[in-house]
């Protein structure tokens, strides 16, 4: 077995030397896809961290009903805090309401009506898992839906834009590596392919000779994971480029300290082997059918 | 060794061949003789199940081949020697490569391989030659590389197609005097061909094709 695995390492080593340039062009196409797939994986966990920072501003104010005393008020606030998706939240007594009012208006309300008509309220913080319209939305009416609550409200519109955005880019982001994906498979395969073809008559001998499916299959396949391989070298190579310039020119904007650059070593090690793998079966199969 | 009852395989109605039965014995050397498509190449692919079995029952080496799952036909193949008329060698590798692949095929030590390697090159008179690429040889010296090949796996079954149909009558009888040596050792060799005066001063067992029937 261990023998048989050797030799076939070595025929798919010689048919990468003596096909240079369609291997070298395969190769050089994984490594172009891993690095736009890279980029496009950096990106979106910038994206996702400048998202989070904005998404601290997701927010549900509750105003209690005017007839309840602070007590009721203090003990219905401590209820919300325990509902799921809470993360924390401040309760604002009739004083703090209309320190409140004066920093916006410049105005004490005392002075303009004689008395405090501002009811109890509270700001709660929602949770970063719940960080979206339906499940804020979800919160708000479980809120509403307490008899001593007046109104509970956040900023719907700007949350359902901000969310439709975050859908869009991360929408736009996977159907471009989607794309890349499947025009690299076709790469790889067809360069595969011509390969195969080349060796028609060497796979016909082999298969006179004894030569079972698996043994002529392992070398096509050894020699898509080699172009994955090497691809994913030259991918990471120019990506740690990328993230030296980066780091250099465009560090008020994107923190290249946010990257596990381990993961993304890992990360393009398997797509490349992936790639490699899918475009020799998809060479074989195309092949076979033939 | 080889055995054939009532075999049946056709490509297309009317084309193929049709209730032939005959055995080889171990040590056998057998023709298989009759004018171009008369049968005698369909007869070596049901042996190595290039072509599928309409009836009949095929024995090699006391196994059924007739009804054998497609993976096994692999297996089948690897017991057998093959040499072909056109000879079938791989023109960008080595003499030694070529002769190896069968023994890479079935997974032996590189040692073992090479050890093999050069004992069948020399009983095929080719041991100086084992760097050279086939196009870099002359017909008959291909076809003893083919027939090295055939024979490095110490098969006891040999298949050959019309092994001198590209040679010259000299070199052919050399071929024929090659692969009669090795049924010397048990080995049971068929072959095609359809030159009666190279076969006839040999005095060997011939059986007579014609339209893919035995001519009795």
């Amino acid at each position: 077995m261990i023998n048989k695995f050797i030799f076939l390492l070595q025929e798919s080593l010689i048919s990468i030397v003596r096909t240079k340039v369609p291997s070298i062009v395969a190769s050089l196409a994984i490594a172009v896809s891993l690095l736009v797939l890279s980029v496009a994986y950096c990106l979106f966990i910038s994206f996702e961290n400048l998202t989070l920072k904005f998404k601290d501003r997701y927010t549900v104010e509750v105003f209690f009903l005017e007839d309840i005393n602070e007590s009721e008020a203090i003990n219905e606030f401590n209820k919300i805090l325990l509902f799921d998706g809470i993360e924390e939240g401040v309760f604002i007594d009739k004083k703090k309401a209309a320190n409140i009012f004066k920093k916006e208006f410049d105005e004490d309300i005392l002075n303009i009506l004689g008395s405090n008509p501002l009811p109890f309220s509270a700001i709660y913080t929602v949770a970063e898992s719940h960080r979206n319209y339906s499940s804020i939305s979800e919160i708000t009416e479980k809120i509403e839906f307490l008899p001593s609550i007046d109104a509970a409200v956040y900023e719907k519109d700007a949350i359902i834009k901000f969310d439709k955005l975050i859908k869009n880019i991360i929408a736009f982001i996977f159907a471009l590596s989607f794309f890349i994906v499947l025009v690299v498979i076709f790469f790889v395969s067809n360069t595969i392919l011509l390969v195969i073809y080349s060796k028609k008559e060497d796979i016909e001998i082999s298969k006179l000779l004894g030569a079972s499916n698996l043994f002529v299959k392992v070398p096509y396949m050894i020699e898509g994971i080699i172009y994955g391989i090497v691809g994913a070298i030259v991918s990471i190579l120019l990506l740690y480029l990328l993230y030296g310039l980066t780091d250099y020119f465009l560090s008020s904007l994107l923190k290249v300290s946010d990257y596990d650059f381990v993961k993304i070593v890992i990360l393009n090690f398997s797509a490349g082997i992936l790639l490699g793998v899918l475009g020799s079966s998809k060479a074989l199969a195309s092949y076979v059918r033939n | 060794m080889i055995k054939f009852e009532k075999v049946t395989a056709t490509y297309k109605e009317n084309i193929g061949i049709f209730d032939i039965s005959f055995q080889v014995d171990p040590g056998e050397m057998v023709f298989l003789m009759g004018p171009t498509g008369a049968g005698k190449s369909t007869v070596l692919k049901a042996i190595y199940r290039g072509l599928e079995i309409n009836s009949g029952q095929i024995l090699i080496d006391n196994e059924e081949v007739s009804t054998i799952n497609k993976y096994k036909i692999p297996k089948i193949r690897q017991k057998i020697g093959m040499i072909f008329q056109d000879f079938k060698l791989l023109n960008n590798r080595t003499v030694l490569e070529n002769v190896a692949l069968p023994l890479r095929i079935m997974g032996y030590p590189t040692e073992v391989i090479y050890n093999k390697v050069n004992e069948t090159l020399s009983k095929v008179g080719l041991k100086k030659l084992y760097k050279s690429y086939p196009l870099e040889l002359s017909g008959g010296e291909q076809q003893r590389v083919c027939i090295a090949r055939a024979l490095v796996k110490n098969p006891k079954i040999i298949l050959a197609d019309e092994p001198t149909g590209n040679l010259d009558p000299n070199v052919s009888d050399e071929i024929l005097d090659l692969l009669d040596l090795f049924t010397e050792s048990g080995s049971a060799v068929l072959m095609s061909t359809h030159n009666f005066p190279l076969i006839k001063p040999r005095k060997k067992r011939f059986i007579e094709l014609s339209e893919g029937r035995i001519v009795d």
